[in-house]
């Protein structure tokens, strides 16, 4: 298959998925049943984002004291409970992975 | 990107008058620029990553930059690429990139209570731009208490930012060849935006269960292939949230 076209498929693709809802059906075409639903939308998807993302190096579980982004996201947590602010956040997250690394 | 913009070349002017005009808008478009920041310690380096993998799949360095334009998609580029350069059959190339980006529809029916009364093009603008960043700072000040009438004009800045640096940093990537060493641990950015994203999130007991049992499954559906841990763990977390939300 001609490279172009397969990229191309997978952009039409993606857009017609991303605009679903939102530009296509529009205003009125979700039942009240899934909009209490979307509601969880964020909370449910933000940490299944970023937990593999921590516990899960090169494809393999990496949950043990020798994993510094454990930590790292514990004190970015913290920073991001008490702050709501997300540049802390990150820079809290990075700055203690960094530290660690450069200590242990 | 608004049609008939070429032809008549008041409609620019006339939009660029509305927007200095509106100091609300402005403020929507200078909050989403200030928040686009942080992101980008995320963005540019993963978006070398998808440059050097688009010509070690072998693909040509024109189609190597146009592929992040026309799929607009970190995790679905990165997929396509490394199955091209396994020689994956098409088939499969074109199905992994969707399923990978099928949290989309999910997003997508989330946003059409905050931007659904929009014109049709700007939807269609927005659906476009709306990558995962996007929906989250997006659906974080929809939710914020605040009264936000000019929330398109947030996303579209957050958007369209974060679309010319996503362009750049390929293009710097497919030319280059740069990358960021991995020791800077920037990898670990893109993890942290979605850390920091959720606390905001959690607004009552059903949301924090929803959360919960989202991380606890993601977490042991990781092995899953085609990012299909995401999916999975997403659906319990609603289904939860739901579940907890009707048996109070």
């Amino acid at each position: 298959m001609n490279p172009w076209l397969m990229i191309s498929l997978i952009g039409i693709g993606t857009v017609l998925m991303r605009g679903s809802f939102l530009a296509i059906l529009g205003p009125g075409s979700i039942p009240p049943a899934l909009e209490r639903a979307l509601r969880f939308v964020p909370a449910a998807v933000f940490p299944a984002i970023a937990l593999p993302a921590v516990l899960v190096v090169e494809g393999a579980y990496a949950i043990g004291f020798d994993n510094y982004r454990i930590y790292a996201t514990a004190v970015a947590g913290v920073v991001g409970y008490r702050t709501k602010n997300l540049s802390f956040t990150m820079v809290a997250g990075l700055a203690t992975l960094w530290i660690l690394e450069a200590l242990f | 990107m608004v049609s008939g913009g070429f032809r008549d070349p008041t409609t620019t002017d006339r939009v660029v008058t509305e927007v200095a005009q509106s100091p609300r808008r402005r403020d929507e478009i200078r909050s989403g620029l200030i928040d686009t920041l942080p992101l980008l310690l995320a963005v540019i380096p993963f978006g070398f990553v998808v440059g050097v993998a688009a010509v070690g799949a072998g693909l040509s360095t024109t189609l190597s930059i146009a592929a992040s334009g026309v799929i607009f998609a970190g995790a679905a580029q990165l997929a396509t690429m490394s199955l091209l350069g396994a020689g994956a059959a098409w088939p499969t190339i074109i199905g992994t990139s969707l399923v990978i980006n099928a949290r989309h529809v999910m997003y997508s029916g989330t946003l059409v209570r905050p931007l659904g009364h929009l014109p049709r093009a700007w939807r269609w603008l927005l659906s476009y731009l709306m990558i995962d960043q996007v929906f989250a700072l997006t659906v974080t000040r929809s939710h914020d208490g605040g009264d936000h009438p000019d929330l398109h004009w947030y996303s579209v800045g957050i958007g369209l930012t974060l679309w010319t640096v996503w362009m750049i940093a390929t293009a710097v990537g497919v030319i280059v060849g740069a990358s960021v060493p991995d020791s800077w641990g920037l990898g670990f950015a893109a993890p942290l935006i979605f850390i920091g994203l959720i606390f905001p999130a959690l607004t009552d007991r059903a949301s924090v269960a929803a959360a919960v049992a989202s991380g606890i499954t993601a977490i042991v559906a990781a092995p899953l292939p085609f990012n299909l841990g995401l999916l999975v763990a997403a659906l319990v977390g609603i289904t939860t949230g739901v579940a907890v939300d009707r048996s109070r």
